[in-house]
């Protein structure tokens, strides 16, 4: 029953099935993506063709969309947003993870159930009483009450944590034999060590607190001061008008896509040689 | 204010050589609690102290307005919950779409993996980042997106298959549309997680049944998927625990639950509950229960995990 | 092995947790409000900011456009009061649905805005639940009487009285519209239909629409009143037409499931059964008619911009009064909103007045109407010369509206604290039968029969 591992023209078989099934499926993937695109560079004209190439090419669509929305203030609201939110789930999700991977300890379950289960909390649920708790503090319409209820992720812990485990005891235990604190121990031989994959980390959280829409809406009434925000009054109000519609999405999601060109390969490889095993 | 939240931690003082024995031990006893503190404080302040507050909530009947009294009703929330056939109704659409998400988060990305596993390098990196790339797209982006796609008049999605359907507004095929729609998101990070998944697996194991004569398919089945289990089973967790929360934005923007309810799930009746029905201790008694619900199939999900992380060592 | 371990430890972190949150929610003792005195007149420098909550500022485009204008000249005209303008939080594609949730939430926070713009729909709850201010205590019902009948221009007779409750005025109505059709006069001219002479039953519109979709393979007729996403104002109306209601006079019971009603929601379904009404929800609706790809809809007068904007220079639009079942009196119901006050302060409750004033003065009619399209409720303004006289008479598509207010009824908003459970049960049942072609009586009856015990004091 052995299959012929070894002979090339199978194995050259099995690779262009492979790319079939990637190229299609890939394609499949990045349609709507590149409709989006087309569309928004297309002559407002020109909106309802059906022809894969946009042409001849048109910026009118981001101009009418710049005129009625304060793209570039969106812009740094929402990157600002998004930075400060990431930077500090990773930092909280960094710690937290190092306690669960360096030691043992009475409540580590009941903790670590503890993170788990915020997934099971609806945001539905925490919604008002957060509300009224950033009330009290002061911290309605302020670009800090939308960070900082999020500053804890979970995600964040269970990815590190997963990570962590496969990290070499070994190396704990001898920087510990060196007499090095669990602080210096954590930023001198395990961060180092983590690098790429709090990178990766950093990448994703960044991604999902652009993307976050509902919390901000809450928090910032007077304005629509963030992107998704700013997009969706857009899809309320010019609702058929696809072209600018398609334009601002597109730059809603432009500075993610170019973020993740630029870092790509550091992401997937942070992602498939996760841990050191 | 940011960092402030965040100081206490970095704050916590390093345990020195020369304390004495015991101190030490106090400290070293204290110091995973010191690293958890600022996690933990965030949770409890913005996740659990509302969680339990809507637990209390739950007993009372209230509009929310200061103005008026909280009325305690004892258990009367959960007996009407339970009559009203919503919920029922809303549970079996969430499971439709839990079951639908799966082939997207599961089934999908590890035949993905398996065949990207046959591609070259640089081929490889292309795929992955075509795959990768709808999960970039925010929620709203995504909706703006495919509401011009799935247009009935002007849409490519009827053009092309020459249908015109409605599709976000028909009960048949509304909620089709939302899981694929979702499946389209969650693909790319899917997938992802299962690539990491496959090259943590020592290829060690492998290659010695192949010495011995295993074939692709006998290797796949019998070694690798079930070195996989702990990821796949990381997958079907979060399928289960937030496909609905996954949904929800897309179903605000895009059906309102809509049409005749046919894109209503849990989450959706509990937004509607709290925040359309005025009545918090109904919508209290819903959140509460989904909690318990969904905590229960989370624990028997963990306990499997745990049972199949044996393959691991 | 741990198990028993990590449950004590779930019991005692789930306890500590509800012990302490104990603070922070309501209280189980009434809190009474006291009446409402009468608010003094603000000093010339004294200064007072209030919080303006609308839904106009969700709307990018004329509508937030309009509006910053309006408070820009209120400011002018009031250098000590100063204005903070917001639209409901939330993220409702369509902002009007989202200003209860967003005052409650306030509410509930203990910083309500000092004035919002609220329905119709939610008059009894802004009443009842959310304790607006009764106007008529606040600055007097002289006052308050004497803003109606304005300066020069007195309000519509029907319309001054829809935000009052128990012969109170609690709100002064704002902007609304009645159902008006709209037609696309260059698919009525290629399908031989006289545009000069629309349908005036709903059986002339189903044989007119019927002949639109023969002769140009477009579709007839669109009712942007059957889905919940359209809520229940126009729907109300075509009931009323049809000699028929919602609710009974006395709020007590649900009548939606009665023949009058049923009657409307089959008719409904055959329009859309016999393909000359496209299924469709709210949005795409009235897109489609603006495109030019409908013969017939029955809509506010809210989305005429779009329609003008979507018609110029391709299709001829016009507008006509609503259609009538055979032999009975159409009675064309409001949609829309009125400005109640929430702020507790006296001198934040003057302030709001003389915004409330304001924004219903002739002035803001001018503005209001000839900005956006939107009906004047000040109706003598449009035989004005110095008001309306000139754009009444090159808008001829607000002519409809206005004859209908003359015999206007009021929306009809749903009793107690679960009145959009019950509203939206309906429309629910309403968009199923019309559009997913369940049985009309026994979906009604059956939402009918899960609201009735919603209705405070109701009885089946």
């Amino acid at each position: 029953m052995t299959d012929s591992w070894q002979d090339p023209r199978s194995r050259r078989w099995r690779a262009v099935r492979g790319h079939a099934v990637l190229a299609v499926l890939g394609l499949l993937c990045v349609f709507p993506i590149y409709w989006l695109y087309a569309t928004s560079l297309r002559r407002p004209g020109d909106v309802y063709s059906l022809s894969p190439l946009p042409w001849p090419l048109s910026w009118q669509s981001y101009a009418d969309a710049a005129s009625k929305v304060d793209v570039l203030g969106l812009l740094g609201n929402t990157t600002l947003v998004a930075a400060l939110t990431s930077v500090g789930q990773l930092l909280t999700g960094l710690l937290a993870a190092y306690a669960f991977a360096a030691w043992e300890f009475r409540l580590k379950r009941v903790l670590y159930l503890a993170f788990v289960g915020t997934w099971l909390v609806p945001f539905q649920v925490t919604m008002l009483p957060n509300y009224v708790l950033l009330f009290q503090l002061g911290l309605l319409n302020t670009l800090a009450g939308v960070v900082i209820p999020t500053l804890c992720s979970a995600l964040g812990v269970l990815l590190l944590r997963q990570h962590l485990a496969g990290f070499p005891k070994e190396l704990l235990e001898a920087a510990r034999m060196d007499g090095r604190s669990s602080w210096t121990t954590l930023w001198t031989v395990v961060v180092p060590n983590l690098r790429p994959a709090l990178a990766a980390l950093a990448i994703l959280l960044f991604v999902n607190a652009w993307n976050e829409y509902f919390w901000p809406a809450m928090v910032l009434r007077r304005s629509n001061a963030m992107l998704q925000l700013g997009l969706r009054s857009f899809m309320g109000t010019e609702g058929d008008d696809w072209g600018p519609l398609m334009a601002l999405a597109g730059l809603a999601c432009l500075p993610v896509f170019l973020l993740y060109l630029v870092l790509q390969r550091h992401i997937v490889n942070a992602f498939v040689r996760s841990g050191l095993r | 204010m940011f960092v402030e939240v965040v100081a206490p931690a970095p704050g916590s003082p390093p345990p020195r050589a020369a304390r004495p024995p015991l101190g030490r031990r106090v400290v070293a006893g204290a110091q995973p609690y010191l690293y958890l503190a600022p996690a933990l404080a965030l949770l409890g302040v913005w996740t659990y102290r509302p969680l339990a507050q809507t637990v209390q909530l739950s007993f009372y009947s209230w509009n929310l307005l200061p103005s008026t009294p909280m009325t305690p009703v004892g258990l009367r929330n959960y007996q009407r919950l339970i009559d009203l056939p919503d919920l029922g109704q809303a549970a079996v659409r969430t499971v439709v779409v839990i079951v639908g998400l799966l082939p997207f988060s599961v089934v999908i990305p590890v035949l993905v993996g398996l065949v990207t596993r046959q591609v070259r390098d640089r081929a490889r990196v292309v795929y992955q980042a075509m795959v990768f790339a709808p999960t970039l797209v925010a929620p709203v982006a995504s909706a703006a997106v495919w509401q011009w796609l799935l247009d009935p008049g002007a849409g490519v999605v009827n053009k092309v298959l020459g249908t015109r359907l409605n599709w976000l507004h028909e009960t048949g095929s509304a909620q089709f549309a939302i899981i694929v729609i979702t499946g389209w998101s969650v693909l790319g990070f899917a997938t992802l997680v299962v690539s990491a998944g496959l090259a943590g697996i020592n290829g060690d194991y492998g290659e010695a049944a192949q010495l011995d004569g295993a074939s692709r398919g006998q290797i796949t089945r019998w070694i690798t998927l079930p070195l996989l289990s702990p990821t796949l089973v990381f997958l079907v967790l979060m399928t289960v625990l937030l496909s609905a929360q996954w949904t929800f934005p897309l179903i605000d923007t895009l059906t309102q639950g809509g049409p005749a309810r046919a894109t209503t799930n849990v989450y959706y009746l509990l937004w509607d509950y709290s925040f359309h029905s005025y009545d918090a201790g109904l919508g209290a008694a819903a959140g509460v229960l989904l909690f318990a619900a969904f905590g229960l199939v989370a624990a028997g999900l963990v306990r499997l995990s745990e049972r199949l992380s044996f393959h691991d060592d | 092995m741990t198990r028993p371990r990590t449950r004590a430890g779930i019991a005692l972190a789930l306890g500590l947790a509800l012990a302490t949150s104990g603070c922070g929610l309501g209280s189980t003792e009434a809190r009474q409000t006291p009446a409402a005195a009468r608010v003094p007149e603000l000093g010339p420098d004294q200064k007072v900011s209030i919080v303006f909550e609308s839904y106009n500022f969700g709307q990018a485009g004329a509508w937030t456009d309009t509006f910053n204008e309006l408070i820009g000249k209120f400011r002018q005209a009031h250098p000590n009061i100063t204005v903070t303008a917001q639209k409901p939080q939330g993220n409702s594609a369509n902002p009007a649905t989202d200003t209860i949730p967003s005052v409650q939430s306030q509410l509930a926070a203990g910083n309500p805005p000092d004035v919002a713009q609220l329905g119709f729909s939610d008059l009894d709850f802004t009443v009842h639940q959310l304790g607006a201010k009764p106007l008529d205590d606040l600055v007097g019902r002289d006052a308050v009487q004497a803003n109606f009948a304005g300066a020069k221009h007195p309000y519509a007779a029907s319309a001054r009285t829809l935000g009052d409750w128990d012969g109170r005025t609690y709100g002064v109505p704002f902007v609304f519209s009645t159902p008006v059709l709209y037609f696309n006069a260059s698919l009525f001219q290629q399908s031989g239909l006289d545009p000069a002479n629309p349908p005036k039953t709903w059986a002339e519109v189903g044989a007119a629409a019927a002949k639109i979709k023969a002769a140009t393979g477009k579709d007839g007729a669109y009712l942007d009143c059957l889905t919940k996403e359209a809520k229940d104002w126009c729907f109300q109306s075509l009931v009323r037409s049809n000699g028929g209601r919602v609710l009974s006079a006395d709020r007590k019971s649900l009548t939606f499931a009665d023949e009058p009603a049923v009657e409307v929601v089959r008719l409904a379904q055959d329009l859309v059964k016999s393909g000359v009404s496209p299924k469709l929800a709210q949005k795409q609706g009235y897109e489609a008619f603006a495109r030019g790809d409908i013969g017939m809809i029955l809509e506010t007068s809210a989305v005429q911009a779009t329609f003008v904007k979507g018609a110029q220079g391709k299709w001829d639009l016009r507008s006509t009064t609503m259609p009538s079942f055979a032999g009975k009196p159409v009675v064309p119901t409001n949609s829309g909103a009125s400005l109640f006050v929430f702020a507790g302060d006296p001198a934040k409750q003057r302030a709001a007045w003389e915004l409330i004033r304001f924004l219903t003065s002739e002035t803001a009619y001018v503005t209001i109407s000839s900005k956006i399209g939107y009906l004047p409720l000040r109706t003598g303004l449009v035989d004005d010369p110095d008001g309306l006289k000139e754009w009444a008479a090159k808008n001829p598509l607000v002519r409809p509206n206005l004859d209908q207010l003359a015999h206007m009824e009021p929306w009809v908003s749903f009793p107690g604290a679960n009145y959009l459970q019950i509203r939206d049960g309906m429309m629910d049942a309403v968009e199923n039968a019309v559009y997913q072609g369940a049985d009309p009586q026994a979906t009604l009856s059956a939402a009918r029969d899960r609201a009735a015990s919603l209705v405070p004091g109701g009885v089946r």
